[in-house]
Parts: structure tokens; sequence; C-alpha cells
């Protein structure tokens, strides 16, 4: 799975831990998702897409496929 | 053969100085002792709220002021950082759940300071009261050994050692409990880490016993703790 977890999270001008924070996870968990070394549960995309307002296919794509057209 | 008073069971010094130093001794409040199973001894389960849990520990990278930086090269850290971390690498308890009590600003005083300035204690004053019961389990468990020498003290036996197990056995599941996903991911990779190479390392070595006539003592099961501490370092560098 590949994600746009860092750039949504910069474009927001968060930090990693900030981001940790608004998801009750831990800074770690959040490292590792944006490098790609986890993928998270599905309760946790879901909150990934609650935080950042979009749906878990414009967070998340499978290897090698495009994002969603907005 | 049965054991005399004055003869003390051969195992049982091991037994009780590993569990008691292990689990009681460095559970009595230090956060710089406090890595990783020890912090289950100060761990609340069950309530999130409040609280950043815990990355697997030494896997965890405190924040420190100079994060405030936005590197030229990466975004890993924006300019509006969360606050210091108040507790170290665990940072377990969020700043508004710190409380204080007269024990616990008795036994901080005593404590050395880590080199950064900030005290390593927890302020957490259940993580005293907790640490002392631990000494307390670590310490019935140690009686049977000491009974040996002192007479009577076969009698704590079995409570002593089914409280301490029962104890660990609890501390460790709500220390489980507040962990977040993937740091309770990286525990269970660890346990079958440690369950797998205990079982392999015991199997070869009763295998080899017949050539090379070493026994494989019962007591070769303490070895899946230290086993357990490696699986969480190579399972934490493969999240990293």
């Amino acid at each position: 799975m590949t994600n746009r977890l860092r750039v949504l999270r910069a474009e927001r001008r968060w930090s990693q831990a900030a981001l940790a924070g608004r998801l009750s996870v831990s800074r770690q968990t959040v490292n590792a998702i944006e490098n790609e070394k986890y993928d998270p549960s599905l309760p946790l995309a879901f909150k990934l897409g609650e935080v950042f307002g979009l749906s878990i296919e414009e967070i998340f794509q499978p290897n090698g496929a495009a994002p969603p057209a907005a | 053969m049965t054991n005399t008073p004055s003869e003390a069971p051969a195992e049982w010094p091991y037994w009780s100085l590993f569990l008691f130093g292990h689990f009681g001794g460095a559970s009595a409040g230090s956060r710089r002792l406090n890595v990783e199973i020890y912090t289950s001894l100060a761990a609340r389960g069950g309530s999130r709220v409040g609280r950043i849990r815990s990355a697997a520990g030494f896997n965890a990278r405190r924040r420190e002021e100079s994060d405030a930086f936005l590197s030229g090269t990466n975004v890993n850290e924006a300019v509006d950082p969360a606050p210091t971390e108040p507790l170290g690498r665990e940072g377990v308890t969020a700043v508004g759940r710190c409380r204080s009590s007269e024990s616990m600003r008795r036994i901080d005083s005593f404590l050395d300071s880590s080199p950064n300035g900030r005290k390593t204690l927890s302020c957490d004053p259940r993580d005293f009261h907790h640490g002392l019961l631990t000494l307390l389990v670590g310490a019935m468990l140690a009686a049977p050994w000491l009974g040996t020498v002192l007479p009577g003290g076969k009698l704590f036996l079995i409570p002593g050692t089914a409280l301490a197990v029962g104890w660990i056995l609890f501390a460790f599941r709500r220390y489980l409990a507040q962990l977040d996903e993937l740091s309770l991911r990286i525990q269970y990779e660890a346990i079958a880490f440690s369950f797998g190479m205990t079982l392999l390392l015991g199997v070869t070595a009763a295998s080899a016993s017949s050539v090379t006539h070493l026994t494989v003592h019962p007591g070769w099961i303490v070895m899946a703790e230290p086993l357990r501490g490696l699986g969480l370092v190579l399972a934490a560098r493969k999240y990293r």
C-alpha cells in the first residue's frame, strides 16, 4: 500500500506527534505508516480519513495505483 | 529425596533472584529503569482517555525542543510540534493526568535527575504503590527459598508462587491493553519470537544431551524473557 499521509500532513503543517495525538496513537505508528512499513487497521484508516476530511481511497492506494481524481 | 529445612532446593535462588530483581526492584517508580514490561506495573488499563500510548519503549524517540525547526530535506517535523513529552521516551501519561502525592515527593527527592535535567520518576503515585506491591510479591516469592533457611517458610511456596505469577500476568495484560495497534503488534511478534526460539533452543539442547551429556534444567524457561527482549528489538527495528 502507498499513502499520501506525509503530503497531507505537511499541507496542514502538522507534526507527526500532533497527528498521532489526533489519532490517539504513538508517533512511531504515524512514522511507520508514512514510511509504508506498516499498514494501519481499518478503524485507524477510517480515523485518518476523518481527521483529514478525506475518504480512505484518497489517502491509501494499492501499490502502483494512481490516487482517485478529486 | 526430600528437602529438609537446612537443604535449599538448588533452583530457588535463581528463580527468586530473577523474578524479584526483574519485576520487583526495577518497578519501584524509576522511569529510567522502567523499560518495557516494567511500565506494566504502572500502566492503567481500560481508560484510553488523555493518554499517549507507548511506542514499544526503546523505539520511541523523545521529542525535544529542537523538533520545532523544520528540516529542509523532509517534512517529518512541522513548525507546530507537540509539547515535549514530560515523562521521557515512554511518554505514557498526558500532562493533565499527572498528580503528585506526599509519598512520591519524598521518593522523588532521593532520585537523580536525568542528564537533561528532567526527573525520570513518574509523576503518577500509582507507579510507586504498584512498585511497592510488586516488591511485596517478590518478597513472597523469595519466601520459600528463605523458608528453607528459616523454618516454616515452605508454607508460602504455593500461595507465593501463585500470587507472583498471577500478578505478573495481570500487570502484563494491563500493559498490553494500553498500547496502540503498532506497539501491540510489536509485542505479539516478540512473544512469538520468544516462544519459537525458547522451544527451538530447548529441544535442540535436549536432543543434544545424549551426545553432550548436558541436561536441560526446567529453569531454562526463564530464557524466554531475554529472548522476548531480543524479539522486541528486532520487531521494533522492522517498523522503524
